[in-house]
């Protein structure tokens, strides 16, 4: 018997795995997916010529097996192994409401393609629900959460620029990245006209500078190279790979066992806790259990609450800690998508900058800080850059010398925002267990049926609205801007299944991410966020599993769980 | 401002693989292999794909897209990589280029002069990328600009030839460098009239 089981091995598993090691436990992680070699199977020392097609997957195999995968942007033929089969692991939606589902089933999971934008919560945010009504209140506050935020900062290295905004609390960060000249500009311009807006370098979990304490782990300094989702060989990039697991298995408490698919949890009827997990071997289809004292799901939002409602029994027939009726209920995603670029003529024509930098420009929220949102609540950030044109080949109107000539020259520069909107947590944005259709490992499919609804859609408008005005106000002319944002799901932060709260009538787990209804059963991944905020959540997950591991581990030891 | 660097890209594989501790990184990979199979494509339509590869990128004060094997490289994705449907919206899109150096010409476009069929491919690349509608952004690529051409097989065809050209040992020695490990950020660097763009990546 393991003291703690640890269910997932992605950016939150990869945390909780860590702190309950780090804390004496004997801890087991397990994968649903296949092993992966941190540096021996990332792709990422091929040149471009030396990756097949061009980097690009066969237009059949991405037809037939990515159709959900490939719309995501890191998707390509050097990142492939990382995105599941959507053919291997399908799932339904209705037809006029798509919902894309982007994931990775393998050792790390998508801590290898994250996005790498770390930002905390605000007071604001976790106290948004109780003041619009909107949801149940989260059961804690930002003070809560702000020592585990430092706490994981300074672990998995956040590079960024102190703001002192109340919006986007500061945090532990290494050297932030610098702005080009040109960005420098649009920031003056956009905080001269806009009393309150701010343009700050984006907050990214890459190691500016790699201390000591990461190079312990094998970790160095980022190279700029910004292929991050292919698997850095450098270790620049925070992933359960590079960083979480070498901490674990330093302890020596740290068994990790993959291609072991989590059926459902068994729960005491007598006593309430959870004793053990029910794994299907993904290759044998062999069933067998694992047990333990303590139990972490950090399967992602929709595997968590998917294990949750698959661990039906006769006494919970709507599923595992779900008396709430909460389980599956009030998923949401970030807007995203929102994209808006414009050419900016009047920046330098004789400045350019050299490297990759694996993060861009922030636009922290204002609306409904500084200034009122139009007939919508909550907010949006915006990410983006003010990249030189050049530099990708150009098949413009030309033969010969021209097009020789022109892709040497470079062009003007381009500003790019794209909004990241907050989604309200609504019961019928849910999924629910397939009445009758199973995956190949017999396990029901899930039916996801999300939509955005009113306050996004307005809200949508105002973030497309405010795009175009910043960036002509910086003397840009807007030359692309979608007016739809992505299907839900794409924004690849997809939350709340499973919210955390005070009252177990109306949620799943408590304010120290401890199910109601299963005292030894804790939740750290996206399913418990009560709200989404519109910041990147990957941190607030980290954040969450230190504390709750912390504070499991402290349970244990006093007899409590 | 700093100086536009110099790179040594054979410099900095090297360092990357002795950082890596790894011994063959593939620095002797930088120059691309030559394709030792026959091609997918038959002789003549072949031939055609060369001679129009060789006059979108022809041999300048540069190295032009056959020293690039362009050709071969095209020929493969063709086979590999495209699905049916886009494997015939580009060879339709070379036929028509043949059809236009019958009909100004007549004789197919791989057997005229090198300046024949720069005149040809000319006015034929000028008729198909007419723009004839602006992008929706809605269904474009992200952050595609541009408008929708005349002639979109020819467009891709046009796209892929030149992909290749620029993504290949010979473009980034040549062209444009691609810099793999570019090392530390530089914010600000003071362009010269000798200076080009780095081969990006990605989107973004």
């Amino acid at each position: 018997m393991f003291d703690a089981i640890v269910i997932g091995s992605g950016i939150s598993g990869g945390i909780s795995a860590k702190e309950l090691t780090e804390r004496g436990l004997k801890v087991l992680v397990i994968e649903r997916g296949r092993k992966v070699e941190h540096v021996t199977d990332y792709n990422d020392t091929q040149m471009p010529w030396e990756l097949p097609n061009n980097n690009e997957v066969p237009e059949e195999e991405l037809a037939r097996d990515y159709p959900v995968q490939s719309q995501c942007y890191a998707m390509n033929a050097a990142t492939k192994q990382f995105w599941v089969k959507d053919s291997d692991h399908p799932y339904t939606t209705p037809e006029d409401r798509p919902f894309s589902w982007i994931r990775g089933y393998h050792l790390g999971g998508r801590s290898i393609m994250w996005g790498r934008q770390a930002y905390r919560l605000s007071p604001m945010d976790f106290e948004a629900n109780a003041k619009d009504g909107h949801g149940v209140d989260w059961p804690i506050r930002y003070d809560d959460l702000a020592p585990w935020y430092s706490h994981v900062e300074k672990f998995i290295g956040v590079a960024g620029s102190k703001e002192g905004l109340p919006q986007l609390p500061d945090g532990e960060f290494l050297p932030p990245w610098e702005m080009n000249d040109a960005e420098k500009l649009f920031k003056a311009s956009v905080e001269e006209k806009f009393s309150g807006r701010k343009v700050i370098i984006g907050r990214n979990a890459n190691l500016s500078v790699a201390q000591p304490h990461h190079e312990e782990l094998g970790r160095t300094s980022c190279q700029n190279r910004s292929i991050c989702e292919r698997g850095c060989s450098f270790g620049a990039n925070h992933t359960s790979l590079s960083s979480s697991f070498p901490a674990a298995e330093r302890t020596g408490n740290l068994t990790i066992v993959t291609d072991a698919i989590v059926h459902s949890l068994v729960q005491d009827p007598a006593t309430g806790k959870i004793t053990a997990v029910r794994v299907i071997d993904a290759k044998t289809m062999e069933g067998r259990t694992y047990e333990a004292k303590l139990f972490f799901l950090n399967a992602s939002t929709i595997g968590s609450a998917q294990i949750l409602l698959n661990s039906a029994n006769e006494a919970n027939p709507r599923g595992l800690c779900n008396k709430s009726d909460q389980v599956g209920r009030n998923i949401m995603d970030h807007m995203y998508a929102l994209a808006t670029a414009g050419l900016m003529p009047h920046y330098p024509a004789d400045s350019y900058y050299h490297g990759r930098r694996p993060t861009g420009i922030y636009i922290p929220r204002y609306r409904n800080v500084t200034e009122e949102g139009d007939g919508f609540v909550r907010g949006y950030g915006y990410q983006g850059a003010v990249t030189r044109q050049g530099g990708k080949p150009d098949a413009a109107v030309g033969i010969g010398q021209d097009i020789k000539d022109r892709n040497r020259k470079f062009g003007p520069w381009m500003a790019f925002i794209s909004g990241f909107g907050e989604m309200l947590p609504h019961p019928e944005n849910r999924m629910t267990l397939h009445q009758s259709r199973k995956d190949k490992w017999g396990i029901p499919l899930l039916h996801i049926d999300v939509q955005l609804r009113e306050n996004e859609k307005k809200m949508a408008k105002q973030i497309q609205s405010d795009a175009r005005t910043m960036i002509e106000a910086a003397g840009g002319t807007v030359v692309y801007q979608r007016t739809e944002p992505g299907p839900p799901g794409l924004g690849i932060h997809e939350m709340g299944s499973a919210r955390m709260g005070r009252d177990p009538m109306t949620s799943v787990f408590n304010g120290l991410n401890q199910a109601h209804e299963a005292p030894n059963l804790f939740c750290t991944d996206g399913a418990v966020m009560t709200s989404s905020g519109c910041q990147n959540p990957s941190l607030t997950y980290m954040a969450m599993s230190a504390r709750a591991a912390h504070n499991a581990v402290q349970m244990l030891k006093e007899g409590k769980i | 401002m700093i100086d536009l660097p110099q790179t040594d890209r054979r410099g900095i594989m090297a360092g990357f693989a002795a950082l890596l501790g790894v011994a063959a990184l593939p620095v002797d990979a930088l120059a691309a292999p030559a394709e030792k199979t026959a091609p997918f494509l038959p002789a003549p339509r072949f031939a055609l794909l060369s001679s129009v590869a060789d006059t979108m990128l022809p041999v300048t004060d540069t190295p032009g897209a056959l020293a690039a094997q362009v050709p071969a490289r095209l020929d493969a994705m063709l086979k590999n990589w495209a699905a049916p449907a886009t494997r015939a919206e580009i060879l339709a899109a070379l036929d028509r280029i043949d059809a236009a150096a019958k009909a100004a010409k007549g004789r197919n476009f791989a057997a005229l002069s090198a300046k024949e069929r720069e005149t040809v491919l000319r006015a034929h690349d000028a008729a198909a990328l007419k723009p004839t509608a602006p992008l929706d952004a809605n269904k474009a690529a992200f952050l595609q600009t541009g408008t929708v051409p005349t002639d979109s097989g020819y467009k891709r065809l046009k796209e892929l030839v030149i992909g290749l050209y620029y993504y290949s040992p010979t473009g980034s020695e040549h062209e444009l460098v691609y810099d793999h490990v570019p090392g530390p950020y530089q914010a600000s660097v003071k362009l010269t009239p000798k200076s080009r763009p780095y081969l990006g990546l990605g989107p973004f």
